[in-house]
């Protein structure tokens, strides 16, 4: 299902009423916060990463979004996001969300500062 | 050109070390960073520069400049070509040597300042002793007193710390005779609190809407308005720019709020603003954010569709706001009104707070207004369209004007892609009014990028006066012979003003009110037509504004 305009917003609303969107906050500084501990990054390397990410990724976030219509009109609705907020309030379910982005993050940022490895590698 | 028996008497008022006019050290003062865009109208060579170091010393120099048929144009920290001189046989008179804080009136709130005296240097003294100072839009390496004497005014503290204009307490002011005149209580002996009377003041004077740019003598000391600072002493900050990591006072907040519509944003912008939430507060253009802090991330998210979509329509009511609070329960309770607020307008508040590593970087960035230099990394180079600061409500319509406007140019090639919506907006004391102006980016080296500067910027002029507005590039010395007689010939107050108290014409007044012809021939012929129409029509004859 193609995306409509304002699901975006209608999903972002509905986890702040429910309170998702501050618990995720929380979650998300927790799992940068490892992630950064781990690699020994900064903040603003991370920014720089994203800044470098390549035309491939970016279009292929853009086609996960622009095909995810029925995936966000589902995580809009009221029941969906009560029961993530009361998923969330479970600590082993925090702890997993916030394992699991943190691992994302490293391998993302291992991934790219291999990949910049080899291209001074090969200069 | 300048005489060896002027130059020697520059010499004699501040010791021959501190005069040059060697070329090269004068070419440093030709170029500034901002609006250099131009090099016939802005790169100008001052014919000598001279640094003194006290008001006795800018005296004899302003002095020495009129027996010698010279002008001056004062130059405290620079950044924008309108410190620049703008004609030929000008001396430029750099105040760097004027570094001083006087004095920090802890009681009174308020800081005594010379030129150089930069905004962040007496941030970080005012913080340790529970105070804070408004530090405008162009940077914490500006000069307060530049801005509360001289020129313009904003930056994203406005709403708690207000315009800089407004913060001047009172001035020590160097006219262009030589003379020097105390402003408010000063000059009757009284120090630094008022910058009014006795008398009528003369804050209008000296300031008007823009400030005179030097165009009515030197400023060498001035009094700007403190405020409460409920953080720590010190902000422990590591690294710069957006790779600053900076701890976060336990009592402050950081966060993005977004709106479903113009119209519930416009309103809760109200609400916000009139419960006096805030310290910091900018509308957010997401997809100019996205711009200046990954600018090649966005030039790949051109044919990016539902990411562009989802940045610049899903997200595009946003606020970014920073409350600070002097006990948990006041922040309890902006909390809690922010929320209700949120509830009443259907709008979301991401609290950034909650996440360390994010608002660690973001934070100084906001505070201290370092983030801004950050828009020039996309092409090298920016501008930008004032409107005259008025309502929230004027200032959004300016705002989705220039988006407009922007992304006609932008589809052209004429400017870089930045997704149009790229304000520089906040709100002045808790949204009394509010201001706006259109950021654009583009490249110099760009020939494309260059023709565009000038057709943008007579656009962006006739758009403001269509809706009845100043353009505030009206320092332009063409504009102003333009708007000024659709404006009760504005320009002829100034200059009865210059000539009180510059019969000599000693000071540079290409920035204050100068005019010059407009040639209206080398404009595209359908705007040149609205140009003329509006001219036409709203020219004051003798006896006052067109019916």
């Amino acid at each position: 299902m193609p995306l409509e305009e304002g699901l975006v917003f209608d999903v972002m609303a509905s986890a702040y009423r429910h309170g998702v969107l501050d618990k995720f906050m929380s979650i998300t500084g927790d799992a940068l916060d490892s992630a950064i501990l781990e690699t020994g990054r900064r903040m603003g390397d991370l920014v720089n990463m994203l800044d470098e990410a390549t035309e491939r990724t970016v279009m292929r976030a853009n086609g996960l979004l622009s095909h995810a219509g029925l995936l966000l009109k589902l995580a809009a609705s009221d029941p969906v996001m009560s029961v993530a907020s009361r998923s969330l309030e479970v600590n082993a379910v925090r702890n997993a969300v916030k394992g699991l982005l943190a691992r994302r993050l490293v391998k993302a940022i291992e991934a790219q500062a291999g990949g910049g490895g080899r291209a001074c590698g090969g200069v | 050109m300048i005489t060896d028996k002027a130059y020697r008497e520059l010499e004699e008022a501040v010791g021959a070390e501190n005069v040059s006019r060697e070329p090269a050290v004068l070419d440093c003062y030709a170029w500034q960073p901002f609006a250099n865009d131009n090099p016939e109208r802005w790169v100008i060579r001052p014919v000598a520069v001279v640094l003194p170091s006290t008001t006795g010393e800018v005296q004899e120099v302003v002095k020495a400049l009129g027996r010698n048929g010279l002008k001056f144009k004062a130059f405290s920290t620079g950044w924008g070509a309108y410190s620049s001189v703008t004609g030929d046989d000008v001396v430029q008179v750099d105040l760097r040597r004027m570094n001083r804080i006087i004095d920090i009136d802890e009681k009174n709130m308020f800081a005594v300042l010379e030129p150089y005296v930069c905004g962040a240097q007496l941030q970080a003294e005012a913080m340790k002793v529970g105070l804070n100072t408004h530090i405008i839009g162009a940077g914490p390496s500006c000069s307060p007193l530049a801005s509360a004497t001289s020129g313009w005014g904003v930056g994203w503290d406005c709403v708690y710390m207000s315009y800089s204009g407004r913060n001047l307490l009172g001035a020590e002011w160097v006219l262009p005779d030589g003379e020097v005149l105390r402003l408010g209580t000063l000059g009757s002996g009284l120090g630094w609190f008022c910058g009014d009377g006795p008398g009528p003041s003369l804050r209008g004077i000296v300031r008007g809407s823009t400030g005179a740019l030097s165009g009515l003598g030197i400023f060498t000391k001035a009094a700007v308005k403190l405020y409460n600072w409920p953080g720590p002493e010190q902000v422990r900050t590591e690294g710069l720019l957006l790779d600053a990591q900076s701890e976060v006072p336990d009592r402050l907040r950081f966060c993005m709020c977004f709106w479903p519509d113009r119209a519930r944003q416009d309103e809760a912008v109200y609400k916000i603003n009139e419960s006096q939430l805030c310290y910091i507060f900018t509308r957010t253009g997401l997809g100019a954010t996205v711009s200046i802090a990954t600018p090649h991330l966005m030039k790949k998210l051109t044919g990016a569709g539902a990411l562009k979509s989802a940045l610049t329509r899903d997200l595009k009511w946003g606020s970014t706001l920073i409350m600070v609070a002097d006990s948990d329960g006041e922040m309890a309770w902006k909390e809690g009104v922010l929320q209700e607020i949120a509830r009443q307008y259907g709008g979301v508040v991401v609290n950034l707070t909650r996440a360390r590593p994010i608002i660690s970087m973001f934070l100084m960035n906001f505070l201290r207004s370092t983030a801004v230099p950050v828009v020039f990394r996309m092409g090298g180079q920016m501008f930008t369209a004032l409107d005259r600061n008025e309502t929230w409500d004027t200032q959004m319509d300016w705002a989705q004007m220039g988006e407009t406007v922007k992304q006609r140019w932008i589809d052209r090639g004429g400017i870089l892609d930045d997704m149009a919506d790229n304000p520089y907006m906040t709100t002045y004391e808790d949204n009394c009014w509010a201001h706006c102006e259109e950021i654009f980016q583009y490249d110099p080296r760009n020939p494309d990028h260059l023709a565009s500067l000038e057709p943008i910027f007579v656009e962006f002029s006739v758009e403001a006066i269509e809706r009845c507005m100043e353009p505030l590039s009206s320092t332009d010395a063409r504009l102003r012979k333009v708007i000024s007689p659709m404006m009760g010939h504005y320009t002829s107050w100034q200059k009865k003003i210059s000539a009180s108290v510059d019969g000599n014409k000693t000071a540079d007044t290409g920035m204050y009110c100068d005019e010059v012809d407009f040639d209206l021939s080398k404009i595209d012929p359908v705007m040149r037509k609205r140009f003329e129409k509006l001219i036409e029509a709203r020219t004051w004859t003798e006896e006052g504004p067109p019916e």
